[in-house]
């Protein structure tokens, strides 16, 4: 017969008790434990930064210049890519710049190898986190053009640095405790990033997701083997059945961008003001994106990497849809901060140089106005002098570069 | 608030220290405060909606013990009932009703514009009504009143019960105010397990099937019917994991504070009719709507065609309650007509004077818990459909293409093997049948003292695996309740 536990010591019966315990101790061991190491570099679906990062984690680093910014980078330096090379140009994993190498070679000579870390969507927080990443894989460019519009900064979609899917990636691959402060402000994100950091299963439960997931495709590979009758289906399909699934996912079939000549795409102006209007309705973390991109200063000064503060052409049809007077403060934040750290700023927004014909919509370039852009910065680059410094010695130290390459490579 | 939330995961820990370390003449207070913050951070406003319908309540169901004459204690009956469920009409029903008057207006040609009135129905409030109803109906056959109102606004406002029931009833509640005056770590031992299963009902079986019902229920047309019939298992298994994960959750919490809510379910698609269905399934409503639907439309105290009348009406009038839509209503009625036939088929076999030796048998009881299950199925496809045409498509999917494609499964293509990402659809093959065998696997342990009440250790291994699921599991996204709608 059972006898009963004096009620002195009846916790000693309590299964929460016990569970509590044995968990605190398993979050607590479970961290040093060598059999269980993650690959940070995973995640449950590849959106832009998966596609940049991987690539940047392949290549071999010697990169002497970066180019930085959101979809006002990316449309421009793509479509230029695709017409200067003759060819498809797929996003998810040509993160060059050819013929801004061609163009900084012309005017600095030496040699470039430009890596284009732009991303759609990319605010400032974000580029943050892309440079720093960046650099802590051992890539170290000597010269960092970063393109900024207002949006990198206000965008009313994004309620928190945190919010946005390149910075749930780029938290796996870098420290972010020295931002956390000023990520997560409301009680409720906070207790989540302590819970993150300090409870073992909360920072891991992505990677364990992943690993459950993956366990259960071998499983029903080996029970319901996959049949070549059974492809699976395309990617329309799938985003008919499940149009919520993993919408951040960037897929290379989707990604293509063609040659395009000059008559076609001009008359194929696009009007996005709706969406602009939502995105510049609450302009709430101003003020905190902008203490990213002086992060992003002071991180390139410490790195030693230089940095060109470029403001990106976009047409009056969406500056007017900012709040009144906001754009001329916003132009003059740029050169206060630019002036103040001596980083070259550049502003591109110029009607006189771009107008209409050039752009896809009333912020993104296209191929043709993304050349003109290119052209007016390389100039504009060479006018300033710390840039012509600076792009002069990485031409140098990028043809030093290749010429110890090819000394390396073995002749047959 | 959400149960799977983190605003829950502190809230609930938070009113529980302070519950248990207050004077025991300021927990009911204590736990009024804290419900009515739960009902509040999801809209202030609502919060005053609730008070007034409980303190409306509380004033007037009185005045029907203290009426002299049974005319005028059915009219202030009368009067208490309406006023609720004019309350419920004009927040749940007035879209409807709308609708009803627009199609009616067309159908003889009368051009209508119905009002545009945004009116957000206010969470739980046919779960309040329901509770206000039985009270003032109890009391005018003759049971006590509450005679202080903190404690019958905690009975209202009771936050683990709140949104989505169970339904209580007041004299089991009220008594239990005040009479546990003493932390029992049984308290915290079968509370804290109740939460934890119930969560991973939710995030680990619910939330994940939601993604095919998803899916299968918003896109009829990609795919087949024997892939409809996994979905609308798929969907049977979601709404009971979800709900029974809310309930579980719902009891646990109550439980740390010492108070006991009833169960909601017991394993219902072991049901082997309609009938014994509704004893297992939501059993907080089914009891409800017998005692005080069912019943006082005259039950089966009267005609065999007069008690069909009753159950019918019963049934769909519950359907209606689920939500203020068509296909509810038909679901309703379609559980109607099931418990309507299943009172036929039994007076058939009694007229054949069918042996009771093979109605006991084994095999029949097996065949009639499979068939239950399907005919239940048929209902759950009207119940999630968006409407009543896509719920028709399906069920014309499910009764004339899918026993073709039964025949021809060489060719037939099930779309849930093409779809790789998420797993969940290939793996309904796996995961249906692992669900059924739980399912027989817990009615079978249900009245083993092992598995009531098992040695520590397999607890402790239990709750820590659970635990362990529910950290590695929840998601920022997890699907709201179902029951959170109605």
């Amino acid at each position: 017969m059972q006898t009963p536990t004096p009620t002195a010591f009846r916790w000693l019966q309590s299964p929460v008790l016990w569970t509590a315990a044995i968990f605190i101790l398993l979050n607590a061991s479970l961290p040093h434990c060598a059999a269980l190491q993650f690959d940070s570099y995973k995640f449950p679906y590849r959106g832009w930064s998966w596609w940049l990062m991987n690539d940047l984690k392949r290549s071999s680093g010697n990169s002497n210049t970066a180019i930085m910014g959101s979809s006002l980078i990316v449309t421009a330096n793509s479509g230029v890519e695709a017409n200067y090379l003759g060819q498809t140009v797929n996003l998810t994993s040509h993160h060059k710049a050819t013929y801004l190498d061609r163009l900084l070679k012309e005017k600095f000579g030496g040699r470039f190898n430009t890596f284009n870390l732009a991303a759609p969507g990319l605010m400032a927080s974000d580029a943050y986190l892309s440079l720093k990443t960046m650099l802590e894989s051992g890539h170290h460019p000597d010269v960092l053009i970063y393109g900024v519009a207002p949006r990198d900064f206000v965008d009313s979609s994004v309620k928190c640095p945190a919010d946005t899917d390149v910075f749930k990636y780029l938290r796996r691959l870098t420290k972010i405790d020295e931002i956390a402060d000023a990520t997560f402000r409301a009680p409720l994100e906070r207790i989540d990033w302590w819970l993150q950091r300090n409870i073992y299963f909360c920072g891991t439960a992505l990677d364990y997701q992943m690993l459950a997931g993956e366990l259960c495709q071998q499983v029903l590979a080996k029970v319901l083997p996959p049949r070549a009758t059974q492809p699976p289906l395309s990617l329309a399909e799938m985003e008919t059945i499940l149009p919520k699934f993993k919408p951040a996912a960037t897929h290379p079939e989707r990604s293509r961008i063609e040659p395009t000549v000059a008559e076609t795409v001009r008359n194929q102006f696009f009007d996005n003001r709706g969406e602009y209007l939502e995105r510049y309705q609450w302009p709430n973390n101003y003020e905190l994106e902008l203490t990213f991109l002086e992060r992003i200063i002071l991180l390139c000064k410490e790195k030693q990497v230089q940095l060109v503060l470029v403001n990106m052409p976009i047409l009056p049809a969406n500056t007017t849809l900012l709040p009144k007077g906001f754009y001329r403060s916003y132009q003059n934040r740029l050169k206060s901060i630019a002036k103040r750290d001596n980083v070259p700023f550049m502003d591109s927004c110029d009607p006189l140089v771009l107008e209409q014909k050039d752009f896809h919509d009333p912020v993104h370039l296209n191929a043709f106005g993304g050349q003109k852009f290119y052209s007016a910065l390389v100039d504009g680059l060479s006018n300033d002098v710390v840039s012509r410094k600076a792009l002069a010695a990485a031409g140098q130290r990028g043809q030093a570069t290749r010429e110890i390459a090819g000394k390396a490579q073995p002749t047959n | 608030m959400l149960f799977n939330s983190l605003q829950y995961l502190l809230f609930l820990p938070t009113v529980f220290i302070l519950f248990w370390l207050a004077p025991v003449r300021l927990r009911v207070p204590l736990l009024l405060v804290a419900s009515y913050i739960f009902y509040m951070s999801w809209r202030p406003e609502y919060g005053l909606l609730i008070f007034g319908l409980t303190l409306g309540n509380f004033l007037l169901t009185p005045m029907i013990a203290k009426a002299s004459s049974p005319k005028s204690r059915r009219l202030w009956l009368s009067l208490v009932v309406a006023g609720n469920l004019i309350t419920l009409g004009v927040f749940k029903y007035y879209l409807f009703a709308f609708d009803l008057a627009k199609a009616t207006a067309h159908l003889f040609k009368i051009s209508w514009s119905e009002p545009t009135l945004s009116i957000i129905l206010p969470l739980g409030i046919s779960f309040f009504v329901f509770e206000f109803i039985h009270y003032a109906v109890d009391v005018y056959r003759g049971k006590p009143t509450v005679k202080s109102l903190p404690d019958f606004m905690l009975f209202a406002s009771f936050f683990p019960t709140q949104i989505a029931g169970p339904i209580k009833r007041y004299m089991d509640f009220i008594p239990q105010l005040g009479v546990n005056s003493t932390l029992k770590w049984d308290y915290i031992d079968e509370g804290v397990q109740l939460i934890l299963l119930g969560l991973v009902k939710k995030v680990l079986i619910a939330d994940q099937l939601a993604t095919v019902a998803q899916a299968g229920f918003g896109n009829v047309h990609n795919f087949s019917g024997l892939d409809l019939w996994l979905i609308t298992y798929a969907f049977a298994f979601q709404i009971f994991y979800d709900f029974s994960g809310y309930t579980d959750i719902a009891r646990g919490s109550a439980l740390l504070f010492g108070y006991k809510v009833p169960i909601n379910f017991n394993l219902p698609y072991l049901a082997a009719n309609v009938s014994d269905f509704w004893h297992r399934w939501h059993i907080s409503l089914s009891t409800w709507l017998r005692d005080y639907l069912y019943i006082p439309l005259g039950g089966s105290r009267c005609g065999r065609l007069f008690n069909y009348k009753n159950l019918f009406l019963t049934m769909a009038l519950g359907g209606l309650w689920h939500g203020a839509s068509l296909h509810f209503l038909v679901w309703g009625a379609y559980q109607g007509i099931l418990l309507i036939l299943h009172k036929e088929y039994l007076r058939v076999l009694e007229l054949l004077g069918i042996s009771k030796r093979v109605l006991a048998s084994r095999l029949y009881h097996a065949v009639s818990i499979f068939i239950t299950f399907q005919l239940v199925c048929v209902g759950w496809v009207l119940f999630r459909a968006d409407d009543l045409r896509i719920a028709t498509r399906i069920i014309q999917k499910l009764f004339l293409r899918a026993p073709v494609e039964l025949f021809h499964l060489g060719s037939t293509k099930l779309t849930v093997l093409h779809i790789s990402d998420p797993i969940i659809f290939p793996a309904l093959l796996l995961i249906l049948p692992a669900l059924v065998i739980a399912h027989l696997t817990v009615g079978w342990l249900n009245n083993k003292s092992y598995y009531l009440c098992p040695p520590l250790p397999v607890k402790i291994g239990c709750m820590l695996a659970l635990l362990c699921l529910i950290v590695i599991f929840s998601s920022d996204s997890s699907p709201k309740f179902i029951y959170f709608q109605f």
